[in-house]
């Protein structure tokens, strides 16, 4: 038993938070913060003490192992639990009373929404598979373990229903996941970059979630989700390009304002990449287009200022994104600051200076409001770097310039494929079931 | 192999016969009467879609290609191979060189024809690498646009109020100028082009499904055609109609709609590239396709070389607009798509059923 404990401090060092306690002829050890210190007590100390001859027995602890392996027990009490060395035994008594610090269940920040659940996935993943597990009560939740990383071990978890989600599936991302190696896998994106399709795409192939509702609904449907212990973030397979149109309010809205939000979502979206491209176009290569009095109003605005539409454009187009990433980045209480310089300093002195003009203000603002509406966060980066690629096109070759890097971009969605899904479906190749119930948040059946 | 679902190929196949069609106005020598003329092609045109799914279906499992092979012997199959590798190149850039003179004529008058040219053909060679497969998944996600964008044509030249239905009397006044309008005119161009698919058919549908689809595409397009052509005979009259260039460009010219929708041709042509872009590519990829079946390589180490002669031919085809389109109405008629794409099939169906008649 004392040799028990000095092997133990030669490898985990004699650290401040390493516990040895005594309770009768008995030895306990376990890391302070990661084990509870009042079960530690209640359940194992106190039987240990009162009672006359000691034994496993006595340990009140509902999960209890003996090992002899001294391995897996410096494993265990790295994960909270304690490990009990009894006099003139040699199989040491594992007892799990782990509580690990965590924030509990925390509300969504990502994807909020107003009328639906307000919990969101932690950084603990039993937790967070409880959390589904809550809501989906089911018999036929499946669950594959993996562990990466030779230090930290993180447990990763491929979470399926059975019958419900198809085999192929299950088995194309199990083999994913067994090819990967990785030695550490800190948060879902090391996992996510090993294992979807085309990891160097412009276009996100996994949806990225931090709802347990989500992730519920996804799984009831069909699809398998990835949950990485000490990230909040949840990943889904197959995520197809439509998805991003939807978000999680849609279920919880009836149904005619669904539809209505997903249809506006959608025009904004397809104005967030095209309509900075689109008034490049048409002010440099197809002034005919625009109505007499529009075209001279806008001429007008723009005579002060030197440069062609498609510079300027550029100008603001970058000095938004700047101010959308350092308003993510600073401290929140400086956002006042931002929003100042922004709407003051950027958004007024630059058009009296005469270095933009104020319809390309406008432009430039609608399209920054629209680009905020796109409810899948990932997909906002790929129409963010599409609309400044489309901007090139339109400045140079206006709306020929336009079609073709739609095009270009069509051919590249048509092969692109997340988890065998092909991407856009169920639009191409068309699936007219899925295809309803994407145009239109299908009405809940009445029983 | 997977292929291609219904909706897909009759999406394909309909982007392809709206094409080039679209711009420049079909069956215009016709006048007042050229929607009769798109109306008796429309049969013509199905029953030579047909005759192709005939051919097809005499031998499901081979294209274009085998079936020269089947019909004339391996020697003189693999030369007219190549002549028709060739006539699809021919016809690709004749494709190339319209797009070319539209794209010149509406929306970048100060560009190169060269580098509009270089840059659609750039994206018609990326759409061949991407395959049969995904080009099926490009037209169906195209095909909703296009039928959206013919129906906004519809209404906002209607609402326009520039439609006298007066111009298209008096109806059939002369038969002459309407059968040879659709005949070989209208019925050579677009009907007879569909032939290109001949050329890698059996990677796409059992020809059943080739059948229906492509009748069912050839009505599509023929009752495009007919709105199309009274819209447009309505709205400019027949002379005008048949004089101008690009019809239906004229047409659009006039949607006037409170004073602030106008002007939108740079948006119609825009819309036409759509088209346009399926037509080269088909024309294309059916000569990578001769290609590979003729040499066994495949059909994508091919696509580089032949979009460059694609781009040679659209460049160097013609000086101006006007002998370009007098090349494709008077010459290419006879020389290339009577022969090569209506004549030939004829004959090799013939010979096919000929021999399994004798065996």
């Amino acid at each position: 038993m004392e040799q028990f404990a000095e092997e133990l401090k030669r490898t985990l060092g004699s650290m401040p938070d390493l516990i040895f306690r005594s309770a009768g002829s008995s030895l306990i050890v376990y890391m302070a913060g990661l084990a509870d210190q009042q079960r530690i007590e209640r359940e194992i100390v106190d039987p240990l003490t009162d009672n006359k001859h000691t034994g496993p027995s006595v340990i009140t602890t509902p999960s209890v192992q003996l090992t002899d392996s001294y391995q897996q027990t410096v494993q265990s009490i790295l994960s909270g639990m304690a490990a009990v060395a009894m006099r003139g035994q040699d199989q040491v008594l594992l007892a799990n009373v782990a509580a690990y610090p965590d924030r509990g269940v925390p509300e969504p920040h990502v994807e909020t929404s107003i009328l639906g659940p307000q919990e969101a996935f932690s950084e603990n993943l039993d937790t967070n598979v409880a959390l589904i597990r809550r809501i989906t009560k089911s018999e036929k939740l499946r669950m594959k373990v993996w562990h990466y990383g030779s230090v930290a071990h993180t447990e990763v978890r491929l979470l399926y229903f059975d019958q419900v989600a198809q085999d192929e599936l299950v088995q194309e991302m199990s083999q994913r996941l067994d090819r990967v190696h990785l030695e550490d896998a800190f948060g879902s994106n090391y996992i996510a970059e090993s294992i979807k399709d085309r990891p160097l795409s412009l276009f996100p192939t996994v949806q990225k979630t931090e709802r347990p509702d989500v992730v519920a609904n996804a799984l009831m449907k069909g699809k398998v989700a990835v949950a990485v212990n000490n990230t909040p973030i949840v990943l889904l397979f197959p995520f197809t390009f439509w998805n991003a149109f939807e978000t999680v309010e849609d279920i919880y809205l009836s149904y005619s304002s669904a539809t209505f939000l997903r249809w506006i979502r959608s025009v904004f979206i397809l104005s967030a990449l095209l309509l900075p491209s689109l008034y490049v176009a048409i002010t440099t290569f197809h002034n005919e287009m625009l109505p007499t009095n529009l075209l001279l109003s806008i001429a007008a605005s723009r005579e002060a200022s030197p440069f062609p539409a498609f510079v300027e454009a550029f100008i603001m187009e970058s000095i938004f994104e700047a101010m959308r990433e350092a308003i993510v980045r600073m401290p929140r209480v400086l956002v006042q600051a931002v929003s100042v310089v922004g709407a003051l300093v950027i958004g007024q002195a630059i058009v009296q200076a005469g270095i933009v003009s104020i319809p390309m203000i406008i432009v430039v603002s609608i399209t920054g409001i629209a680009s905020l509406m796109i409810p899948h966060y990932e997909t906002t980066f790929a129409i963010r770097i599409l609309r400044i690629l489309l901007l090139l096109m339109a400045g140079g070759f206006g709306f020929f310039g336009i079609a073709l890097g739609l095009f270009f971009t069509q051919v590249y969605l048509t092969g692109l494929r997340s988890a065998g899904m092909p991407y856009l479906a169920p639009v191409a190749p068309m699936l007219w079931k899925m295809l309803k119930k994407l145009i239109i948040r299908q009405p809940f059946e009445r029983s | 192999m997977k292929g291609l679902s219904s909706w897909q190929l009759y999406s394909l196949l309909l982007l392809f016969l709206l094409g080039t069609s679209v711009v420049f106005g079909i069956a215009s020598s016709a006048k007042q009467d050229a929607w009769i003329t798109a109306f008796i092609s429309t049969f013509l045109g199905a029953a030579l879609l047909w005759l192709y799914s005939k051919l097809y279906a005499s031998h499901a499992d081979l294209n274009w290609s085998g079936l020269l092979m089947k019909s004339f012997g391996q020697l003189i199959g693999s030369v007219l191979c190549l002549i028709y590798v060739f006539i699809f190149i021919y016809s690709a850039g004749r494709d190339l060189r319209d797009i070319g003179e539209l794209t010149n004529t509406f929306l970048l008058p100060k560009t190169p024809i060269g580098v509009t040219m270089v840059l659609f053909q750039m994206l018609v060679s990326y759409t061949c690498f991407a395959g049969v497969e995904r080009m099926g998944r490009l037209a169906e996600l195209n095909i909703p646009i296009v039928f959206v964008i013919f129906l906004l044509e519809v209404i906002l030249l209607v609402a326009s109020g520039t439609i006298h239905l007066s111009l298209l009397t008096p109806i059939a006044a002369e038969w002459k100028p309407i059968l040879t309008a659709a005949f070989p005119g209208n019925f050579t161009v677009p009907y007879s082009e569909a032939f290109a698919f001949a050329a890698f058919w059996s990677k796409m549908k059992p020809p059943g499904g080739f059948r229906k689809a492509a009748i069912r595409s050839c009505a599509t397009a023929g009752f495009i055609f007919i709105v199309l052509d009274i819209l447009a005979i309505g709205s400019i009259g027949p002379e005008l109609f048949s004089r101008s260039f690009f019809p239906l460009m004229t047409t659009f010219h006039l949607v006037n709609i409170a004073d602030f929708i106008q002007n939108i041709d740079p948006f119609i042509v825009t819309a036409f590239l759509i088209g346009v872009l399926f037509k080269i590519t088909i024309f294309t990829y059916a000569a990578c396709s001769m290609i590979s079946d003729l040499w066994k390589v495949n059909a994508g180490s091919a696509v580089i070389p032949v979009s460059v002669i694609v781009f040679l031919f659209a460049f160097y085809m013609t000086e101006s607009l006007s002998s370009h389109l007098f090349t494709g109405h008077e010459w290419a008629v006879w020389v290339v798509f009577m022969p090569f794409f209506v004549i030939s099939p004829f004959l090799s169906l013939f010979v096919i059923k000929l021999k399994q008649w004798l065996a």
